[in-house]
């Protein structure tokens, strides 16, 4: 009997137990909770543990969409800097062609007061060296520009044609040394050459040291030497130094024109005609 | 190697190679359980939902041919109605006759390969769901049986696909830990 139990004791164990289940769920099932003498400490270890397994997964769930969610705000944060960038850009130009707008709109209205034909040229190319001062613009003979031509821009006299091409032209600047614009003092009438100095300011010349100049007063062309019109701004005085010695005093020039800033002149041959 | 620890194979010390079993099959029920009650919810894994703690008791009708396998078998089976909706005892008795089955299946049977393995596995299933249908009463479940035959299905499927990776995974762990017979 002893060797029959001990040979087939995994297979009563199991059976016992099996029937013991079958007690307990029988019970259980008409009166849940009846019999459940091991559910509450089961409980009470392993329900902790779930727990913390719970948290610690939802958190990392949680962490994992935080990370995805952070990955997509990269994507569109990207997307959005290039949308930026582009609209940034498209800003610079509409502006740019607002700048370009106005200016050539004050250049008509100057070519219109001007009432002589003019051209309008675009500055193609500015001086390489100090040495000089002078640019390259995008008219040239077959436009009808000749050298000597005046060249202006709304703010006042710029130049003159020094050389020309087929399509390309050189502007003297009104500040190269080598240049020269006979003026008018326009409150007394005094008259004066406007040119360039080593540095590319512009002086007034040839003004006698005892004549009525003062700082601020607006220098105009005189119309005498051929090349420019009458009545064109050239600049205003600058700073006056009247020497004990000398016929004539020295006075800087600020030039009417930013040439730094041009982009457009208008080119008339009206006073050679 | 210390006398008190016992060779790898676990021959030097009986006592605490058991002891060693007890503790990596209550450590391995934890796992799975854990991992049935809350991973597979927590990670949102609601379809994924294998019957690792049958593939456990499967392994111990395989294997573990004891009283303490019976016992052991017995407990998960407790454990499992201690979390879930069934009256106490439900688990425990379709737990108790899958590793009565199985326990029969391995002496009459060759089961150590993966096909024959993966085969009790899944007549496991089919028993447990079984038993489970005749004590709750099949046809009581939402006023029909085939509600419940899909999600039952899906779990039978993932059990008896993961079988042979978890087989092979508590025996390899079983010989780190100097536990094998």
């Amino acid at each position: 009997m002893l060797a029959f139990i001990r040979r087939n004791r995994v297979l009563l164990a199991s059976g016992f137990l099996s029937l013991l289940s079958l007690l307990m769920a029988s019970v259980n099932v008409q009166r849940p909770g009846r019999i459940d003498p091991l559910g509450k400490g089961l409980l009470a270890l392993v329900g902790p543990l779930q727990k913390v397994v719970s948290a610690s997964l939802l958190e990392l769930v949680r962490v994992k969409e935080r990370y995805i969610a952070l990955v997509n705000v990269e994507k569109e944060n990207e997307k959005l800097l290039a949308e930026l960038a582009a609209a940034r850009q498209e800003i610079v130009r509409l502006r740019e062609a607002s700048i370009a707008n106005e200016r050539l709109r004050k250049l008509l209205a100057f070519r219109e007061t001007l009432g002589h034909e003019v051209l309008v040229a675009g500055i193609v190319g500015r001086e390489a060296s100090a040495w000089f001062r002078a640019f390259t613009v995008d008219k040239g003979e077959a436009d009808g520009v000749r050298k000597g031509m005046a060249v202006f821009a709304a703010e006042g006299v710029v130049g003159q044609i020094a050389a020309t091409a087929r399509h390309t032209s050189r502007v003297l600047l009104l500040c190269d040394r080598n240049s020269g614009v006979e003026v008018l003092v326009q409150r007394t009438r005094v008259r004066g050459v406007v040119g360039g100095f080593w540095g590319g300011g512009c002086e007034l010349r040839y003004v006698g040291r005892n004549e009525d100049v003062r700082k601020d007063d607006l220098l105009i062309t005189s119309g005498l030497d051929g090349i420019f019109p009458k009545g064109m701004v050239v600049g205003r005085v600058g700073s006056i130094t009247r020497g004990k010695g000398g016929l004539f005093l020295k006075a800087t020039v600020v030039p009417g024109v930013d040439f730094d800033r041009l982009e457009e002149v208008l080119i008339t041959a009206a006073s050679l005609e | 190697m210390s006398p008190l620890l016992g060779d790898r194979a676990g021959k030097g010390r009986p006592i605490l190679g058991r002891t060693r079993r007890v503790v990596l099959y209550a450590a391995v029920t934890l796992a799975f359980l854990l991992f049935q009650t809350s991973a597979v919810y927590a990670l949102g894994l609601d379809s994924f939902r294998p019957d690792l703690v049958l593939v456990l008791v499967v392994y111990l009708g395989l294997k573990e041919h004891s009283i303490g396998g019976a016992l052991g078998a017995f407990l998960i089976g407790y454990l499992l109605d201690t979390f879930s909706g069934s009256p106490v005892g439900t688990n425990a008795l379709a737990m108790s006759i899958v590793f009565l089955f199985c326990y029969l299946a391995s002496r009459r049977l060759w089961t150590d390969s993966v096909v024959s393995a993966t085969l009790v596995v899944f007549l496991g299933c089919v028993l447990k769901s079984s038993v489970l249908a005749a004590v709750l009463g099949w046809g009581s479940a939402a006023g029909s049986p085939w509600v419940l035959a899909s999600p039952v299905l899906t779990d039978w499927l993932w059990a008896t696909v993961l079988a042979p990776v978890l087989f092979e995974l508590i025996d390899r762990v079983r010989r780190r830990l100097g536990t094998t017979e």
